[in-house]
């Protein structure tokens, strides 16, 4: 698949070795933990920009994937002393079954209804999460969750949690990309524009959405492993909707619909208010002002790019690839006069 | 509770009622606002929040004995809305017309945000009294006794409604929103300024969550700045129940949600009543994809 | 990628580097002539008032054992920190206090769950925690010797309050609300079965979730239950809104709740409504009562049941620092050695699993806006 569009996107290696040297240059624990932190949040938000970004669909329930994977490891390693190489695994894909069943039905919504959906579902998870005693032991939390180990190697240390992150982080991404790049991918692409337009020339649009859509929870599932295993502390917070409303604007602030974005804006976003941590009461208002900033000298996001934006807004563009930067009128309107939007965007 | 009484339900009915009213309220002006700019406005919950806090503040300089100062109140909430509502379009929406969607979206969470932490800093984060000096006490409907409060609510909340209603279909501004809203372009073309009715939708749908705010803040005898998130996924909810874009559903829906919750509480758990609201609105856009009130008008995000 | 784009991104991850070793710097610098005390809580959102009392109470200790000369020489230096009441932020900041090596013990953390999501972080840095609030005794029960406990479990007030309801008044029929959480259904629960154990019967056993700010459907249970008695596992915020629309929708009866609802807010909240509440208290001394007045001199108001033990555990730290050492494990050591230590709340020791001794119990009631002391 990459044969055929090979300069789209360069691996970003010097990153990769940047983010593996880094900690073990700056030697503190606490930075350590923020990169760890940062690595899970980045998974979470290359994962659901797969459904927000290439799909078009406003997910509000991704966190609520996150818990299924650390409450599934959680409930495994305590009870049936599973290890980190089955726990892991059997996270990512009970939270990428649970997002494939739901997915199915709900997949013809368009806009708020799918977007509603999604919340509902993630508010019943962690509803669930926090009243079935019995199971989850509700608001007291899951204590006690054994360190992840590999072959014999124990991740312990904040460090060594953080390059579990970054590795996951690398598959994330990797796997993630060449599903972009695929007959998949564009055939979901396709789908964001119009779903009309791109099922009468043959795409199984709920078919690509439910696979976008699982694919995502398996990440947020994978992640959520991670998290358990890290904290090896599991409770309903981290779950919530406030978690994927930060992670939405993870990606919207790196640049949605990109591959780098969602991991600049998950990064930023992470540090942000550690970085804001002295002005006390005021560091979330300037967290929310920041936020504003940004979008409103980069709607499209940090790095976003103009052209993969076309069409995002539901209008049918005209054609696969839009040629203009700023968002595409469709056909009808460019007979007609610039829309009010459009008309106060120019000015 | 085992046995199901009459007074015991027209006391849970009538309580579902008046919190389904100020749902209805937030419903109808996050469904107006969407109406005309097909935007979520992820901050209406803090414009609620914001006029009650407001409100809070300039109660003593109201020092007015009963009904009136309730009635002021509802005035000074009404205005108050307004004026932030427009103040937040012409800052955070208008200048994101152009960009996608979910800029304008995460603006509005960024605004949420800030406002949020905003009043938690002005005010303080703990939870302050509100009391009016209007205290209308109790009503004996039939062998039930509820309060007259509770009542008071959902009629303003149906008068509140009903005015939005005339004004729609009376007035010139009124015919301008409903063609904004059904068709943004055609409304256009046909002479209408849409990017003023967008600005008024604003100011007549933040007016109403203004509204909301002082009602609940009264009802509950609190003010609080997290108070926002709630109502705004109630009213969200509501919304999308009744259609998003469907007014009428959305103030329906938002009495069906209050009534539903007081019932669930009461008759299942309390623990769970959230868990199979949400369940049963699954089901509902399972079912019909636009809403239970909906009719199918073309979404565009 | 495009050159622009990696060169944003280049400068972006440079940026936020450069920000974050700012921060770090900041974190650096032990002194050696300080003994230097994580005071950690809510120190936003809605539970911000509990947070500041730790800080006052530990802070009104330090500058007094300051004043006195220090522990031997050293200086008592009170930190705070927030973990917004929230459990991920807790196990943030538990490891941010953990891996500053000039911080030697830590106190706080509100509520049951955010002691539950640090204690294990604690342990592994070596650091010495001291409860002053959360009440679940479970806590204490973990076999974690880093963990120690000042204030009293909440088995014992609602024991008393139970014994009191039925035992003394004479009230059988009981109805209660509780908060769902590791806090409220902990004590609910010794409640609940000291009161039937005691021959008395639950009438409406209401459990509500965190954020509840409406209680309608449970106020017209309520109502309908024919409760002699209501009692509420409730903080002040939750247990003042609930009284006031109870009495707004006409309910009449005797409300007695948890001593978490002990705070200033709690009468500012409920307004007239919530005279005559209440709550049983562990029995203060004439130390405490010391502490309480220079509190009241020196903010104006009076303080929480926290303040008091936020003050005994400073003091006890100071002291396990003077027996123990300067170090962590001194201080843990220390602690573990503390026997009937003259402090705010009286004499104080540790049981065996680090928990301090409470055994004797008042009432307060709510009068005048005020909590009194109340004999039956």
């Amino acid at each position: 698949m990459r044969r055929w569009r090979p300069t789209r996107i360069r691996p970003g290696w010097p990153f990769l070795v940047l983010a593996i040297l880094l900690p073990l240059l700056v030697q503190n624990p606490f930075l350590h933990r923020l990169l760890a932190v940062a690595a899970l949040e980045a998974v979470l938000a290359v994962s659901l920009n797969l459904v927000l970004g290439y799909g078009g669909l406003i997910s509000l329930g991704h966190a609520g994937f996150y818990g299924i994977g650390a409450y599934v490891t959680a409930l495994l390693a305590l009870h049936l002393g599973a290890p980190f190489l089955v726990t892991l695994p059997v996270a990512a894909l009970a939270a990428a079954i649970t997002g494939w069943i739901f997915a199915r039905p709900i997949l013809h919504l368009r806009g708020h209804y799918f977007a509603m959906a999604t919340l509902a579902l993630g508010e019943i998870l962690v509803l669930v999460a926090y009243n079935w005693d019995a199971v989850t032991r509700g608001p007291s939390g899951l204590p006690g969750i054994p360190r992840a180990e590999l072959f014999g190697w124990v991740a312990t240390t904040h460090r060594d949690n953080y390059y579990l992150g970054l590795a996951l982080l690398v598959l994330a991404i990797v796997v993630i990309r060449r599903f972009v790049d695929s007959p998949f991918g564009l055939s979901l692409i396709a789908t964001r524009g119009d779903d009309q337009a791109a099922a009468s020339i043959g795409t199984d649009v709920a078919g690509v959405r439910t696979m976008a859509f699982a694919l995502a929870a398996f990440f947020a599932g994978a992640a959520g492993a991670l998290y358990a295993h890290y904290i090896t502390f599991v409770s309903v917070e981290p779950f919530q909707l406030t978690h994927t409303i930060a992670l939405l604007a993870m990606v919207a602030v790196g640049g949605i619909a990109t591959i780098p974005g969602p991991i600049v804006g998950a990064v930023l976003l992470t540090l942000l208010p550690e970085v804001l941590r002295g002005l006390a009461d005021l560091r979330m208002v300037l967290y929310g002002v920041l936020l504003m900033l940004v979008i409103w000298l980069r709607p499209q996001g940090l790095l976003g790019q103009g052209r993969l934006f076309a069409g995002w807004r539901g209008r049918p563009p005209a054609s696969l690839v839009p040629q203009r930067v700023s968002a595409e009128p469709n056909a009808e309107e460019r007979r007609t006069q610039p829309s009010p939007r459009e008309e106060a965007g120019a000015r | 509770m085992d046995s199901v009484t009459i007074p015991v339900l027209v006391d849970q009915l009538v309580s579902g009622l008046a919190i389904g009213g100020v749902y209805g309220l937030v419903a109808l002006g996050f469904a107006l606002i969407f109406g005309v700019l097909r935007v979520a406005q992820f901050a209406h919950g803090e414009v609620y929040m914001l006029v009650a806090f407001l409100v809070l503040t300039a109660l003593p300089a109201l020092p007015l004995g009963g009904f009136s100062q309730f009635g002021l109140v509802l005035v000074l909430a009404l205005f108050l809305g307004a004026a932030i509502g427009l103040a937040v379009e012409r800052v955070v929406f208008r200048p994101l017309m152009a960009a996608p969607h979910i800029a304008a979206i995460i603006s509005a969470i960024g605004l949420s945000i800030a406002l949020q932490y905003l009043a938690a800093f002005l005010w303080g984060a703990e939870l302050h009294p509100f009391v009016l000096n209007w205290a209308p006490g109790n009503l004996t409907l039939g062998p039930a006794t509820i309060p007259a409060f509770k009542v008071v609510i959902f009629v303003t909340a149906l008068a509140l409604l009903a005015g939005l209603q005339l004004v729609l279909r009376r007035t010139q501004l009124g015919r301008a929103i409903r063609a904004t809203a059904s068709d943004p372009e055609t409304a256009r073309l046909m002479g209408i300024n849409t990017i003023r009715i967008i600005a008024a939708a604003f100011a007549v749908g933040s007016a109403f969550a203004g509204a909301a705010g002082v009602l609940v803040a009264a009802l509950y005898g609190v003010v609080y700045s997290s108070m926002g998130i709630a109502a705004l996924v109630k009213g969200y909810t509501a919304t999308v129940i009744g259609g998003v874009g469907n007014l009428v559903g959305a103030v329906i829906s938002g009495l069906l949600l209050g009534v539903f919750e007081v019932l669930l509480e009461s008759y299942v758990s309390p623990k769970w009543s959230d868990a199979i609201i949400f369940a049963l609105l699954i089901g509902v856009l399972v079912l019909r994809p636009q809403g239970l009130l909906g009719r199918a008008i073309p979404e565009r995000l | 990628m495009n050159i622009v784009r990696s060169r944003l991104l280049a400068l972006v991850l440079a940026a936020a580097f450069i920000l974050v070793g700012c921060d770090i710097g900041g974190l650096a610098g032990a002194g050696g002539d300080q003994i230097k005390i994580a005071v950690v809580g809510p120190m936003s959102g809605d539970a911000a008032t509990y947070g500041q009392d730790f800080v006052r109470g530990a802070q009104m200790a330090a500058e007094k054992i300051n004043a006195a000369g220090g522990v031997d020489g050293k200086e008592i230096v009170i930190e705070q920190f927030d973990d917004r009441n929230d459990t991920t932020e807790t196990a943030n900041i538990a490891q941010r206090i953990g891996s500053d090596s000039s911080i030697l013990a830590s106190m706080g953390h509100f509520t049951s769950s955010t002691v539950y999501a640090a204690m294990p972080i604690y342990k592994a840095n070596g650091l010495p925690l001291v409860v002053i609030s959360a009440s679940d005794p479970k806590i204490t029960q973990q076999g974690n010797e880093w963990v120690f406990r000042v204030s009293p479990t909440n088995d014992l007030g609602a024991q008393a309050t139970a014994d009191l309801l039925v035992q003394q008044l004479g009230l059988t029929r009981i109805a209660t609300f509780y908060l769902n959480t590791d806090f409220g259904k902990s004590e609910h629960q010794y409640f609940v079965e000291r009161v039937q154990q005691n021959g008395g019967t639950i009438v409406l056993d209401e459990p509500y979730q965190p954020d509840t700010k409406d209680f309608t459907s449970g106020i017209i249970k309520l109502k309908n239950a024919g409760a002699e008695a209501v009692y509420l596992s409730s903080y002040y915020n939750d247990a003042a809104l609930l009284i006031k629309q109870a009495v707004a929708s006409g309910v009449q009866t005797r409300w007695f709740a948890s001593a978490a609802i002990i705070s200033n807010q709690f009468p500012e909240v409920g307004g007239e409504a919530v005279e005559g509440v209440i709550t049983a208290r562990v029995a203060q001394g004439e130390n405490w009562e010391a502490v309480a007045a220079e509190y009241r001199q020196k903010y104006g108001a009076e303080p929480t049941p926290f303040v008091i033990y936020a003050y005994a555990a400073t003091q006890a730290i100071a002291e396990a620092a003077r027996q123990g050492g300067a170090t962590r494990d001194g201080i843990r050591q220390g602690l573990e050695a503390i026997e009937n230590l003259d402090t705010a709340i009286g004499p104080l020791s540790f049981d065996q699993n680090r928990q301090a001794i409470y055994t004797e119990f008042e009432f307060l009631i709510v009068q005048d806006g005020q909590f009194k002391p109340w004999t039956p």
